[in-house]
């Protein structure tokens, strides 16, 4: 009671000292003019506030959102996400029109109450309560008012004055309410300077108002880089029967490790089987390369969320005996099988996620959102990823690569970074050979895949023919082709992936009656980036790779060359490109080198990686050109 | 309802002369199943269905009355992990007030060969999670455990159901082969249902047969009496079906699966009949005696002020048009499908809001109103699936339009998307044929939905190339119907008009555009124009010896999107379609024609399509003319070869150089 006192005594307070809009003022005419260019939405009002009390929380989200036009239609609709243990309570649902009159509420029997569960979830307590605005004109404000108490003290409050991009923000605060003195870690990212903080006896909070449009530009820094974005975390946890303490990261693990301590472990048969299984293996790195492979062969992902579902992994005998099971259950099962046969594994929490990078170092708490392996091997550390069939052994992806993640051990819990894979590590090789036959071309060769450049066909191998059809036939970028054979096999040396792939090019040595025109870059063309009129953001390049391709081509009967193509671009700051050709009796030889950097530059240097890939994508697209002997 | 009818009845049983016993025994694996390595026939699947045998019975409870028994009993083998997916189970099951669906004698067994021996491993109780989808709709599941590679499972379960009108759909076929897939329904005399098969393939057993029951009511006067009825029994037997693969140009999946679908027609009980649906004169009777369809439109126009100042317009067709943008601009659509209206025509005029059926009979009654003959036609959207013409299944249909005749001209008009113009149709409604619903009994009749005119898009260029071999000039895109209004869309997606040229510029290789106009985005009824200054990069500026450039500068049609070999289903282009590029090239002085590209003409069997290259001379200009024209929309699987034949002579032609000389 006396915690929603404050609340309402903060909301008055607040009420006074910034004069939100009132709800008869809705107008969009209210809305600054510059606010207003370009953005599909404009955030009117938003009132978040985060109370803390001992054993719970609770948030109330007011906002008011004016939707421009169609591009924003679905921030509209009423969307409230909320577990089935929390106690939620819905304020107010109303739809104004341009001019700020109300055109009706929404009324409770029009909300409708859906499970969140996905295909591969089995059971979920995430669920949403839903209702579909269909405006009759634009623009148009909603206003929502709801309240969720959450039965559990843990976790990080994520507040961003932002909802969307295109989006621009008339006035946003953001308030903690924190009676009980609740130890609590706060982390401020990208503050923009014109925001107030406030402190006073009942809470902190924090005012935005006017805040320009956010918009999108192609490699950009992840929005967690440019976004203003407010992270409050309790350094107290209180999770049903658990409690424990998030102030650093060995406290933050300790609270982690205590989930599974009630584990019995794997059955003495399993152990026992695992123990055979691995005794003729001589290297930790062999063991565990064969457990995870059996880990691979027996079971499969599947999400089941309950009760502690989301942070507690179920006990290793019941993965055993289910053979499935969300990425802590394959984890924990997964270092089971390691600690059965006298191997120790490292339970690791990261955030997933190919452009999840972000990380707050001195926020410990759950900053996380997947579940991995870490066996640590002197100089040879092994990262496991349980949930996948088709991962090779050692590899992580773009899904956890060059990232923080917690080691999840009682005692000596500690953040590291996963590995990063580098202009070495991820490549495209191919090699092909062109013949001429009476009805057209062949090309046989292969193309191999390495690093983060194999994740687009690391699953292709155990895919049905079918699908590999389909996905060849949508991802080849031959103008007009047939598949004759086809074959994708993982390396074994290292963990890469091979097509071997014969086919026919009927219409490859296209020409006039004294000409052939050859294209030479027969399937790896670069992809220009948008010419953009103008750049705000950084330019953001992720990750290095290189590739190389050799294409041999044979010439036919009475045709000589015209002249052997040559290119060499280079950039120190994006790379060098370089394409040579060689005549080799009858046969011509196009060897083509691209390695790309990895980089942070200014805005300005957008233009000069356009006009550098510009350059590329012409040097590729110049044909041979083979002249009919007299 | 039927329950309380047959509340004090008894069934007296007699024995089914159809009661065959299944082939499948549950719990009774065969070993070869399980050392089986992968399926001889698709060597590349995840799984196989080693059996699916389902029953559809209803049949009577002397407590509840009436009820349909759903029996299921699947066996799976697993390849490798591809076939994970088929041991999940999600049963949807509905729950509508205090009648609710009962799944019960649920069994989850696996089996793995391990050490020579079979190792069982059952599902318990405790591992099944009951989901609530919504406040009526439920699912239970759940995946079976220890499945891997080599892994035979079985599911059993039954599902009954008083849900009389909402007959679950059988499907024969998977997204993995199959050796056999059974249904066998039951249905006494009482039941009516229409059943709708669809798919490519033929049952290898499809025989019915006739049983007879009794049953036993107490009259009112205390006396027993006993009815006898009959039944029929129908099996449906599927042997040997291949997995269902997906092909691209292709619509909805439903079209093609082979599949049984049922529709409630009638329940004649001995006392109370309830005929729902028998022909198409029935159909469209009841409709028109609908609330919530024929009574809307017999009730006064909601808005008659507005048609009054309508009827001022002399010009019939012109006050068509106005009535059409009128509804059109008024209302929203809130992309809901269904014939029938939300609650009124007033209402949702009133709320400028509604579904599909409410903004198109909205229309209709204002066409009426303003003395223009309009008439509904019901029709399946294209992700519905196609009609199939002898089923008469009014659930088939989940869309309406309007139908407005003057003189012996007729429209098909739609309102429900502000930007589509009275000439156009959505897409989703071009869906073979749809049913005028008439108040006069032979105006019932099919109609072709698809009457718009062909797609066309025409890029005219009048360019100059330079020393260097670059291109410059000023460039005409011209577009109409289909293609008018999906890049219009395009355009409205983005934030400003800037962002869509940068776009668009990416699709052709080196052009970079400076000046640019659009027009007619808000006039679809005309041609959409894109008109820019552009330039072409295709090299550096240093003056060339030879100059080698593609003369339709990469606006032909480039590569061919009929990669597959061979194709089971209909390619279906939705219209016909013409596209052409012509280019006026002026080529720099100092400079004379080495070679140019052959003219060609190249055609589709049964004058399907055709496609023409055409270069004229004359002096230093060069005009080039490249036009593909597709007169069907739809082309079978029998002339798929020739289509990709087709295309990839086009690619070739399209790819053509043209070379310059200096002199």
């Amino acid at each position: 009671m006396r915690i929603k006192l404050i609340a309402i005594f903060l909301l008055w307070w607040v009420n006074f000292y910034f004069m939100p809009l009132s709800a008869q003022e809705f107008s969009v005419a209210d809305i600054p003019e510059m606010l207003t260019i370009e953005a599909n939405s404009v955030i009117r009002d938003s009132r978040v506030i985060y109370s803390l009390n001992n054993k719970q929380a609770s948030v109330n989200w007011y906002t008011a959102t004016t939707i421009m036009n169609p591009k924003a239609l679905h921030l509209a609709h009423l969307k409230i996400f909320y577990n089935t243990n929390d106690k939620l309570k819905i304020n107010k649902a109303t739809i104004y029109d341009a001019r700020g009159r109300k055109i009706r509420s929404i009324k409770r029997s029009e909300m409708e109450d859906y499970s969140m569960a996905g295909n591969a979830t089995l059971y979920s307590e995430q669920r949403v309560i839903f209702s579909q605005v269909a405006p009759a004109s634009y623009p148009f404000t909603v206003e929502y008012d709801y309240e969720i108490t959450y039965p559990v003290l843990y976790g990080i409050r994520y507040f961003s004055p932002y909802q969307d991009t295109y989006q621009s923000v008339q006035k946003s605060t953001f308030t903690v309410v924190n009676a009980h003195n609740i130890p609590i870690n706060v982390s401020i990212i990208n503050l923009p300077p014109n925001v107030e903080m406030q402190k006073t006896d009942e809470g902190t909070y924090w005012n935005f108002i006017n805040l320009p449009l956010l918009t999108e530009e192609p490699f950009s820094p992840d929005f967690s880089e440019i976004i203003p974005e407010i992270r409050v975390a309790p350094e107290l946890i209180v999770y049903k029967k658990y409690e424990g303490k998030a102030d650093t990261w060995e406290n933050y693990g300790r609270f982690l490790a205590q989930l599974s301590s009630e584990d019995k472990g794997l059955s003495s048969e399993t152990v026992q089987r695992l123990r055979q299984m691995t005794t003729t293996f001589p290297t930790t790195r062999e063991k565990v390369k064969v457990l995870y492979e059996y880990l691979q062969s027996r079971t499969h992902y599947i999400n089941i969320s309950f009760g502690v579902g989301g942070i507690q992994p179920n006990p290793v005998a019941r993965v055993d005996a289910l053979g499935y099971g969300d990425c802590k259950d394959l984890s924990s099962y997964m270092i089971a099988m390691l600690k059965a046969v006298d191997i120790d594994a490292i339970y690791a929490v990261v955030k997933a996620g190919k452009n999840e990078h972000f990380f707050i170092p001195d926020l410990p708490n759950h900053q996380f959102n997947h579940a991995i392996v870490c066996v640590p091997n002197p100089n040879d550390t092994i990262w496991l990823e349980c949930t996948s069939q088709v991962m090779p052994f050692d590899y992580l992806g773009s899904f956890t690569d060059n990232r923080y993640a917690l080691l999840v051990k009682n005692e000596a819990s500690r953040l590291v970074k996963t590995p990063e894979y580098g202009k070495d590590d991820n490549y495209i090789h191919s090699n092909f050979t062109l013949l001429n036959h009476s009805d057209g071309a062949i090309a046989k060769g292969s193309i191999t895949y390495g690093g983060l450049r194999m994740e687009n066909v690391v699953s292709l191998p155990i895919l049905t023919r079918t699908e590999q059809l389909s996905w060849l036939n949508s991802t080849l970028e031959i103008a007009d082709f047939t598949i004759i054979s086809h074959h994708f096999r993982t390396g074994e040396a290292e963990a890469n992936i091979f097509l071997d792939l014969e086919l026919g090019l009927k219409s490859y040595f296209s020409g006039t009656s004294n000409r052939l025109f050859v294209p030479l870059n027969l399937n790896n063309k670069v992809a220009v980036p948008a010419r953009l009129r103008s750049r705000k953001y950084p330019l953001h390049l992720p990750y290095a790779f290189h590739t190389t391709d050799t294409l041999n081509i044979q010439i036919p009967a009475g045709y000589t060359p015209v002249d052997l193509p040559q290119a060499l671009t280079e950039d120190e700051r994006f790379g060098t490109y370089s394409m040579q050709t060689i005549q080799n009796e009858n046969t011509i030889s196009c060897i083509r080198s691209f390695e790309f950097k990895k980089g942070r530059h200014a805005p300005e240097a957008y233009q000069a990686f356009y006009e550098f890939m510009q350059k590329i994508s012409l040097a590729d697209a110049r044909p041979l050109v083979l002249l009919k002997e007299e | 309802m039927l329950k309380h009818l047959f509340i004090f009845a008894a069934l007296l049983l007699t024995a089914s002369g159809f009661a065959q016993k299944s082939s499948m025994k549950f719990g009774k694996i065969d070993e070869k199943d399980l050392i089986m390595k992968s399926f001889e026939s698709d060597t590349s699947a995840g799984g196989l269905i080693l059996g699916d045998i389902g029953s559809i019975a209803i049949s009577y409870k002397t407590t509840i009355g009436f009820e349909v028994d759903y029996t299921r009993h699947v066996r799976v083998k697993i390849f490798n992990a591809n076939g994970f997916d088929l041991a999940t189970f999600k049963i949807p099951y509905y729950e509508i007030g205090s009648t609710r669906e009962r799944i019960t004698k649920i069994k989850v067994t696996s089996y793995n060969l391990e050490n020579g021996k079979i190792a069982e491993t059952s599902l318990k109780k405790s591992d099944m999670y009951v989901e609530e989808l919504s406040s009526k709709e439920k699912s239970l599941n759940f995946s079976v455990p220890n499945v891997k590679a080599g892994t035979v499972f079985e599911v059993e379960y039954q599902l009954s159901s008083e849900f009389f009108w909402n007959m679950r759909d059988w499907d024969f076929q998977y997204t993995v082969p199959s050796r056999f897939s059974e249904l066998t329904i039951s249905l006494p005399e009482y039941f009516i249902y229409k059943k709708l098969m669809s798919g490519y393939l033929q049952p290898t057993i499809n025989k019915t047969e006739s049983f007879s029951h009794s049953l036993s009511i107490r009259n009112n006067d205390n006396s027993m009496q006993n009815i006898p009825y009959r039944g029929t029994v129908q099996k449906l037997r599927f042997e040997n079906v291949p997995a269902f693969k997906r092909e691209p140009y292709m619509n909805a999946i439903s079209n093609y699966l082979s599949s049984i679908e049922f529709e409630l027609g009638a329940i004649n009980f001995p006392y109370s009949k309830k005929d729902f649906s028998t022909s198409w004169e029935k159909i469209s009777k009841e409709l028109w005696l609908d609330n919530d369809f024929g009574t809307q439109l017999k009730r006064n126009c909601p808005i008659k002020e507005l048609a009054e100042v309508l009827t001022a317009v002399p010009d019939e067709k012109q006050r068509m048009v106005m009535a059409h943008e009128l509804v059109r601009t008024h209302m929203a659509c809130n992309n809901t499908n269904g014939i029938y209206v939300t609650s009124t025509l007033r209402k949702a005029w009133n709320e400028k809001t509604g579904k599909a059926a409410d903004i198109n009979l909205l229309l209709i009654s204002l066409l009426n109103e303003v003395g223009i003959e309009a008439e509904p036609v019901l029709l399946s959207t294209r992700d519905n699936g196609l009609l199939h013409p002898a089923q008469i299944m009014l659930s088939k249909f989940n869309y309406v339009i309007a139908e407005a005749r003057i003189g012996n001209e007729t429209f098909l008009l739609d309102a429900t998307d502000k930007h589509l113009p009275y000439t156009l149709l959505p897409e989703r409604c071009l869906n073979g044929r749809g049913r005028r619903i008439s108040m006069i009994a032979e105006r019932n009749d099919w109609v072709d939905l698809n009457q718009a005119k062909p797609n066309e898009r025409v890029l005219f260029a009048q360019t100059k190339v330079n020393t260097g071999g670059n291109i410059e000039g000023d460039f005409n895109l011209m577009e109409t119907v289909y293609y008018a209004y999906d890049r219009n869309e395009k355009i409205r997606k983005q934030t400003n008009h800037d962002d869509y040229i940068t776009s668009y510029e990416a699709e052709i290789q080196g052009l970079i555009i400076d000046d640019y106009t659009i027009e007619n985005m808000d006039n679809l009824q005309e041609p959409l124009y894109i008109k820019y200054k552009g330039k072409i990069n295709i090299s550096d500026e240093t003056p060339k010896e030879m100059i080698y450039f593609n003369p339709l500068l990469g606006y032909g049609t480039a590569s061919n999107p009929f990669t597959l070999e061979q194709r089971e289903f209909p390619v279906d282009f939705i219209s016909p379609f013409t596209t052409k590029v012509i280019n006026m090239i002026e080529i720099p002085e100092g400079y004379e024609l080495a070679e140019v590209p052959a003219n060609a003409a190249i055609s589709l069997p049964d004058d399907l399509g055709i496609y023409r290259y055409v270069i004229a001379i004359n002096g230093n200009q060069i005009q080039v003319n490249s036009t593909l024209m597709m007169k069907t929309s739809q082309i079978t699987s029998t002339h798929y070869p020739h289509l990709r034949e087709f295309y990839s002579m086009i690619v070739a032609k399209n790819a053509e150089m043209l070379v310059l000389k200096k002199i």
